[in-house]
């Protein structure tokens, strides 16, 4: 028999930007980097779950993207916190959105926003869950764990 | 002929699905058996050629098949996280045959 089952993880809110400037997405791994350090700055390096996923380069693929170091003209980033509570997920991933609007790249003298809002929000999505059985089970009976009975209703 | 073509060129279906919790396997499948043959002994799709166009280790990939009976080449490797975890940003694994498109198979 096949056993598999799931874990929930937390509560989980998302967050999307997106980004034409040239140099910031040259160097998008450190404005992600950055805007993930502002959320160690708040609340530590554990306790919650935070990833970027980088639409129009790797999103899809992760590394195995044979093209990954050939980014489209522009990104869409989507932003998933995941944390016990709804409050915390929701601070994270606000933190980590707005934060990428407001990195620091070297040499780049502007300050008006290095990324572009789609909304000025953070929206809650469903709870975040993981695999955490994937097991066969052998039985000498495909039926033993399933047992039926009949009963009279008395009707 | 020298000419290369592409994999999508001359294969009839190329195609990724998820198989089971950790897994997404790959079917490249082909209209006739010259373009089978053709593909299977220029070695583009090996389990050498897969390693290298994903940048994976061959420890990765679970199976790899050339099936006859189907014409087809068929593989399978292991995702990076259970489908379906954060981050996991294709849950049916649909969208992982994408490299293979544009493999040049020799002298088509």
């Amino acid at each position: 028999m096949k056993l598999e089952g799931s874990g929930k993880l937390g509560e989980r809110y998302v967050g999307i930007v997106g980004v034409r400037d040239p140099y910031t997405i040259a160097n998008i791994d450190l404005v992600t980097a950055w805007a993930r350090q502002q959320v160690v700055e708040r609340f530590g390096d554990s306790g919650y779950e935070l990833y970027f996923t980088i639409y129009g380069r790797n999103a899809i693929l992760g590394d195995r993207e044979p093209l990954k170091a050939l980014p489209a003209h522009e990104l869409g980033i989507v932003v998933q916190a995941i944390a016990p509570t709804k409050s915390v997920a929701e601070e994270v991933c606000m933190i980590a959105t707005r934060q990428m609007f407001y990195a620091r790249l070297p040499d780049v003298k502007g300050t008006a926003g290095g990324v572009a809002f789609l909304l000025d929000e953070v929206m809650l999505a469903s709870p975040a869950y993981r695999w955490t059985l994937n097991h066969t089970m052998r039985l000498a009976d495909p039926l033993e764990l399933f047992p039926t009975f009949i009963v009279e209703a008395g009707l | 002929m020298t000419r290369g073509c592409k994999l999508a060129e001359i294969a009839k279906t190329i195609r990724s699905k998820h198989a089971g919790v950790d897994k997404i396997t790959f079917d490249v499948i082909f209209p006739d058996q010259a373009a089978y043959d053709r593909v299977r002994e220029s070695g583009v799709l090996s389990r050498e050629a897969v390693c290298r166009l994903f940048g994976i280790d061959a420890a990765q990939i679970t199976d790899h098949v050339e099936f006859d009976p189907a014409l087809a080449i068929k593989f399978t490797v292991y995702r990076r996280t259970p489908s379906g975890s954060p981050g996991d940003a294709d849950i049916f694994g649909s969208q992982q045959y994408g490299p293979l498109l544009d493999i040049e198979v020799p002298g088509c």
